[in-house]
C-alpha cells in the first residue's frame, strides 16, 4: 500500500521516471489483492485518490479459505523451477536439444509410448493439466527467462486445474488461454496470504465515485439444448467467481441485497458515487474471459459519468 | 458478404486508439509499518501445505496468532511499472488510472 501512495505522488507530481507529466486526476482501477491494496490507500489516504474501481472484488472474505485450499501451494522455485528457481537454463536447453525428437520422430515417440500403453493424448494431458507441465514453464528459446532463484516465501498454485478453479468459468473462456495463463502465473507470498483477510474495511472520509466490478455468470442460454446432445458437456454453472463471491454473485440469500458486492455501499458511506456491477459470464480472472472487453467498457463508462475521463 | 463486412472491419480499425506504452522501473522510497509473522522459513512444499492447513482451519485466527508484533520496515525498492497512454493526445486535463494486479499475477 505504501507503494501505491508513493507511486500516486509521483503521478501527481510529475515525477514518475519518463513520465513528466503531472496529473491532477488519478484513479485507482484494482483486480482482487490490487482492489484491497486499492481500499486500504482509499482508507488511510482519502484525498490521494479520485476514484476507484474495484474488480474481482467484494467485502466477503468467507470463500479465500476455500480458494487458498484450491491452490494446493507450492513453493514457486520447486513448481517452475525455469522461472523461479536457480537452474541453469543453458544446461536444460542443450540436455533438450539432444533427447527431445524432432518432428520426423513423432511416429516413433508415438510407437514408443504405445509399448507403455499411453497415448499421445494421455501424455499431453499430463503435461497440459497437471504440475509435471509447470516443469516446462519457461522453456521457450524465444522467451527465455532469467531464473529468479526466489526465496521459499514464495508460494504459487499446483496446476492448471488449480487455475482454473479459482479464475475461470469453463465454457466462457478459450481453452488455449489456461495454458499460456498457467506457463505465465507469478508467486504470491506468505505475507500476502497471512493479511488478504485483514485490514480496514470501511472507508468513512473516501469522497470519490467506487464502483466494484466482479464477475458473474448466467446459465448458458443453449443449457436445454446442451443436455439434449448425445454427447453431454461437463459445464459448470457456478464457478462465477469463486474468489470473492463462492461461485455466484447474485446468490444473497437476502432479497433486499442485489449482490454480494452491493453491500459495500456501507463501506463507502461519503463516495460520491456508489455502483456494483456484475459481469455476466465470467469468473475471477475477467480478463480472460470472452466478454471481458464488456467489462471495460461498463468501467470507462462509469468513469465518464463521473467526470473522470480525460479532458 | 464482402463488402459490409470489410466496412465493418474498417470502421472497428478506424475506432480503436493506439497506445503508446513504455516499461519503467521505479525507485519508490517507502517507509511501512508491517506486521512480524512468527512463520518459520519454509523447508519445501510440505511446509507450504502446513501452512495452508493453519490457515485455512475453521478456527480462523491464524493470522492473529502468528502476530508477534509489528515493525516499520524503510527502503527504496524498484517497482515494476508500464505507462500508457493514447497516441493521439488532445486533452489539457488529462485522468490517469493506476492499475494494480492481484496475487498471482503481475503487470503483464
Amino acid at each position: 500500500m505504501s507503494a501505491l501512495y508513493e507511486l500516486t505522488i509521483m503521478l501527481r507530481n510529475g515525477t514518475l521516471p519518463s513520465v513528466p507529466q503531472a496529473f491532477n486526476k488519478v484513479v485507482h482501477v484494482g483486480h482482487s489483492f490490487g482492489s484491497t491494496l486499492s481500499v486500504a490507500l482509499a482508507i488511510m489516504h482519502p484525498t490521494a485518490s479520485d476514484g476507484l474501481i474495484l474488480t474481482g472484488y467484494s467485502q466477503n472474505g468467507s470463500y479465500l479459505p476455500t480458494t487458498v485450499a484450491s491452490w494446493d501451494s507450492k513453493l514457486a522455485r520447486l513448481n517452475q523451477p525455469l522461472r523461479f528457481g536457480n537452474i541453469s537454463y543453458s544446461a536444460v536447453s542443450e540436455a533438450l536439444s539432444t533427447l527431445m525428437p524432432s518432428a520426423s520422430n513423432l511416429t516413433e515417440l508415438a510407437n514408443a509410448l504405445s509399448r507403455f500403453n499411453i497415448t499421445v493424448g494421455e501424455v499431453q494431458e499430463i503435461l497440459q493439466t497437471t504440475d509435471i507441465g509447470d516443469l516446462f514453464a519457461g522453456i521457450e528459446p524465444s522467451k527465455l527467462p532469467k531464473a529468479a532463484d526466489l526465496p521459499p516465501g514464495y508460494l504459487t498454485w499446483t496446476d492448471a486445474g488449480s487455475n482454473q478453479f479459482a479464475f475461470l468459468l469453463p465454457e466462457f473462456f478459450d481453452p488455449s488461454i489456461l495454458l499460456s495463463a498457467e506457463y505465465s502465473k507469478f508467486p504470491y507470498t506468505l505475507g500476502e496470504l497471512l493479511t488478504i483477510g485483514s485490514g480496514p474495511y470501511v472507508a468513512p472520509n473516501f469522497r470519490g465515485p467506487v464502483q466494484i466490478v466482479t464477475g458473474r455468470k448466467s446459465f448458458p442460454p443453449s443449457f436445454s439444448t446442451r443436455t439434449r446432445q448425445r454427447e453431454k458437456k461437463l459445464t459448470s454453472n457456478v464457478g462465477q467467481d469463486a474468489v470473492y463471491c463462492g461461485g455466484d454473485c447474485l446468490a444473497t440469500g437476502d432479497p433486499a441485497l442485489a449482490s454480494i458486492p452491493a453491500k459495500s455501499k456501507m463501506a463507502f458511506p461519503a463516495a460520491s458515487a456508489f455502483e456494483a456491477y456484475i459481469q455476466p459470464n465470467t469468473a475471477h480472472g475477467i480478463n480472460l474471459h470472452y466478454n471481458s472487453t464488456g467489462a471495460y467498457n461498463v468501467i470507462q463508462r462509469f468513469l465518464k459519468a463521473q467526470g473522470l475521463a480525460s479532458s | 458478404m464482402y463488402n459490409p463486412l470489410f466496412l465493418t472491419a474498417t470502421l472497428l480499425a478506424t475506432s480503436v486508439v493506439a497506445k503508446q506504452c513504455t516499461n519503467i522501473t521505479v525507485p519508490v522510497s517507502i517507509s511501512a509499518r508491517n506486521g512480524v509473522f512468527n512463520i518459520p522459513t519454509l523447508r519445501g512444499n510440505a511446509d507450504a501445505t502446513t501452512f495452508a492447513q493453519n490457515l485455512t482451519s475453521i478456527r480462523g485466527n491464524f493470522t492473529e496468532e502468528a502476530l508477534l508484533g509489528y515493525a516499520t520496515v524503510t527502503g527504496v525498492y524498484d517497482i515494476s511499472a508500464k505507462f500508457c497512454k493514447p497516441e493521439t493526445e488532445n486533452g489539457t486535463n488529462p485522468t490517469v488510472q493506476l492499475l494494480t494486479h492481484g496475487l498471482g499475477f503481475d503487470k503483464t
